[in-house]
């Protein structure tokens, strides 16, 4: 999904990262090509999980003042469904096109085509 | 219904604590962290502290004084009421920049592998932070 939005949007200069919990730092059996993003490791002195409230496998979006504007959580919502790929996706393009968030109710607002490629795998 | 949360859901009841609303030290409220009606000021005017310490505390000098003990990160924390769950509880504020912090990329196969990232480097852009597990 970040590289379809840097391609489509190459000037967004939107970025991709994950943050890892602490206590699981295991990046041994990190070898997925496709997971080439930033993996920061959260520490017992910053603890970002605990700051930014999360859960587990959310995915925090921001605008461009660094501002929570949206969750999305891939346990309850995983992008291997087509829906909720299109969902996140959208709501990541109209947020970088528009500063603001696509209508509820108009998923495919935005002219997002569906690409029948639900990989979760650039989001590990 | 949209599969995300709008952020927006969540609504600043800062009234409600003013009126020192029972769930202020019921079981719901964060243990060491009551409500005060001090808590009725505009908070959402309040700017973070902008140091890159996620966790600073203001007003700690004052514990258990009758004033406000709400806490203000780099962003802003407050208490928050969730339409959702209907309780109450502590967040980042809304209205401001989620707190900041600097942690470096662990990924081996990343091209930035050994350098640090902060959300503060990416304003005037969107930004995604996945949490998960290294495992």
């Amino acid at each position: 999904m970040h590289e379809e939005l840097v391609t489509e949007l190459p000037q967004s200069g939107f970025f991709l990262g994950a943050v890892n919990e602490v206590g699981y730092d295991n990046f041994t059996y990190v070898t997925n090509p496709a997971s080439q993003q930033p993996w920061l490791q959260d520490t017992e002195e910053v603890n970002v999980w605990d700051s930014w409230q999360v859960q587990y496998r959310d995915v925090v979006i921001l605008d461009a003042e660094n501002k929570k504007r949206a969750v999305f959580n891939l346990t309850s919502d995983t992008l291997y469904l087509e829906n909720n790929y299109e969902e996140l996706k959208n709501t990541l393009r109209h947020l970088i096109l528009y500063n603001e968030l696509p209508p509820e109710d108009a998923p495919g607002d935005g002219g997002v085509v569906s690409d029948g490629g639900a990989v979760e795998s650039d989001l590990y | 219904m949209a599969p995300w949360k709008r952020t927006p859901n969540r609504i600043l009841f800062f009234s409600f604590m003013v009126l020192g609303l029972s769930a202020c030290s019921g079981p719901d409220a964060t243990p060491g962290r009551p409500l005060s009606p001090k808590a009725a000021t505009p908070i959402s005017n309040v700017p973070g502290t902008g140091n890159g310490n996620p966790n600073p505390v203001v007003n700690a000098s004052k514990p258990d004084a009758g004033n406000a003990q709400v806490s203000l990160g780099d962003g802003g924390v407050v208490w928050i009421a969730d339409y959702d769950s209907g309780a109450m509880a502590t967040g980042p504020d809304p209205a401001q920049p989620m707190p900041n912090f600097s942690l470096v990329d662990k990924n081996p196969q990343s091209p930035d592998l050994g350098e640090y990232f902060s959300p503060r480097y990416f304003l005037n852009r969107v930004s995604a932070w996945y949490f998960s597990h290294a495992t």
